[in-house]
């Protein structure tokens, strides 16, 4: 017996948002965000 | 002088150890005890199982690293701690069995002042009969264990490209396990590989999980702050498994694995079992085999170290159900509960609890995941541990504990979905703080502004960066304690 799930009600990106990813330069702006994020992450958890 | 033993060289015992050089005068002795030669940086394992990294590449020799820093190395498995000394040794210690092939399965005893226990884990593939390199299935939880995967793998394309249909099986293999993310990154890299391939439409990618939901990733999920919204972390993860055909098998506990078939039961008692052609499957971990004794050679190892085998430090470890789980349970400073001068860091300390509610089957099965306490929040606790001693080393008594909960802890996760320069893509999660603190943060236990999903191109980079970033860390180039853990 199979118990097998999938996921046909879960959203999936748009055309647009796909692009959106795999923009360089978009994605190169989101690596400079993302790398605040992570800098400000790190500095509230070190004690 | 002072002598400070550390056992393990992961990445909470080599934070540790070169912190700690770094902290205290050369008077004093760093001592690090580890059974592998080599350094792993473990998150690039996913792509040596894909083909896309070599062990090289993410591994390296510490000997000459230790050499250079002055930490003296041996390559040894600690296999008994003696606290308070022995009748023959009264100053405490710890019995090591040597790896190296100069000094295999020679026995010593290493004196110290301080001792801390970051030994990891031990990869339990026992627990699941017929899992693991040994049995019938592939792990990436070793540079070796991701090299030979990456062969089976490479038979996989072949067999694709000649026309076979393929059933790939990706996840837990056991109803306890931990580190879903790994499994969840090692399933998109695959299923990019064979994209590249050409081969996709042949293939039937399926993940089996212990975890309840998707996206729960042994954390009780996480909800992502997004322009106001909340994102639920299933919502983030469903949504990459129906844009990428991958099916899921959940709250499962796989029971065993015979050649190209699992038995599996699920939370609400149902059996089934899945055929497939290629398997890695996680193992559950547990605390390495150490024994600990007191001065008297009496057997102490059910005081030190929980049923799991991981250390007791100041946790509260009081069993109680789910809803009374508090984020205080969690330990700050890691100290043994039956030792001042020892401490656990990284997996090797004992959680008090999970973060996701722990489920039992009708059958009386457990399926509860465990919580990670990998990567980062391994190395800011080796850190803040090296930190404790050098101060009692410096002023004794007097010095500063430094504490480093994972309740006032956030932690950055990048989940790789495939790799390459503009075509790779990730999952970045950061999440604060990683233990659900409802008292603080509400309902939801943790601070929305600071947990945060994002899937894209740059998460990819980010990877890359990080695997160049703390291997340079880790190899203590100039300027090394300035990156963070």
């Amino acid at each position: 017996m199979s118990n097998i799930t999938t996921f046909p009600d879960a959203r999936v990106p748009t055309v647009n948002e796909v692009r959106a990813r795999r923009n360089v330069l978009i994605q190169a702006w989101r690596f400079a965000i993302l790398n605040l994020k992570m800098i400000m992450m790190v500095t509230k958890g070190h004690h | 002088m002072a002598r400070t033993v550390i056992l393990g060289a992961g990445i909470a015992g080599h934070t540790a150890a070169l912190h700690l050089r770094r902290m205290v005068g050369k008077e004093h002795e760093v001592v690090v005890v580890a059974p592998n030669s080599k350094w792993n940086w473990i998150p690039s394992n996913i792509w040596v199982g894909v083909g896309q990294m070599t062990v090289k590449q993410v591994t390296f020799p510490l000997a000459p690293i230790y050499r250079r820093k002055g930490i003296e190395f041996h390559q040894a498995l600690a296999v008994e701690l003696h606290g308070e000394g022995s009748a023959d040794l009264p100053r405490p210690h710890v019995t090591v069995r040597y790896t190296d092939p100069e000094r295999e399965g020679q026995v010593a005893q290493l004196e110290y002042d301080y001792l801390i226990n970051a030994t990891g884990p031990k990869l339990n593939f026992g627990a699941t009969p017929g899992l693991g390199p040994d049995g019938h299935t592939w792990s990436v939880c070793t540079a070796g264990h991701a090299t030979e995967t990456a062969k089976a793998f490479e038979d996989v394309i072949a067999r694709l490209k000649g026309g076979e249909h393929q059933t790939l099986l990706i996840g837990m293999g056991h109803g306890t396990c931990t580190c879903q993310g790994a499994a969840f990154e090692y399933t998109f890299n695959v299923e990019h590989e064979l994209v590249k391939e050409g081969v996709r439409d042949k293939a039937e990618i399926i993940y089996i999980t212990n975890e309840a939901q998707l996206g729960d990733f042994g954390m009780d999920g996480m909800n992502f702050g997004h322009k106001g919204d909340i994102i639920p972390s299933q919502m983030f993860t469903e949504s990459l498994f129906q844009e990428r055909g991958v099916k899921a098998i959940m709250s499962a506990h796989v029971e065993k694995v015979e050649p190209g078939v699992v038995y599996y039961e699920q939370v609400d008692g149902n059996k089934g079992e899945q055929q497939f052609d290629f398997a890695m499957l996680l193992p559950p971990f547990r605390g390495v085999d150490m024994a600990a004794f007191d001065m008297d050679g009496n057997d102490v190892t059910s005081t030190v170290f929980a049923p799991s085998g991981f250390m007791k430090v100041d946790a509260d470890y009081t069993p109680k159900p789910y809803e009374e789980w508090k984020a205080s349970d969690w330990p700050k400073t890691y100290q043994s509960v039956a030792y001042g001068n020892v401490w656990a860091a990284g997996i090797a300390f004992a959680p008090p609890h999970q973060m996701s509610r722990p489920r039992t089957s009708p059958n009386g099965t457990v399926i509860a995941p465990a919580p990670p306490r990998t990567g980062m929040p391994s190395g800011v606790i080796g850190r803040a541990v090296a930190q404790t001693i050098a101060g009692r080393i410096k002023n004794g008594a007097a010095g500063k504990v430094h504490t480093a909960s994972m309740a006032d802890m956030g932690a950055a996760c990048i989940a790789s979905a495939g790799k390459g320069w503009r075509t790779g893509q990730a999952a970045a999660m950061t999440v604060f703080p990683i233990i659900p603190d409802k008292e603080k943060y509400g309902e939801l236990g943790r601070d929305t502004k600071e947990t945060y999903g994002e899937i894209g191109l740059s998460a990819h980079w980010m990877k890359v960066m990080l695997h160049y970033l703390f291997i340079y860390k880790a190899k203590a180039r100039p300027l090394w304690y300035l990156i963070p853990e």
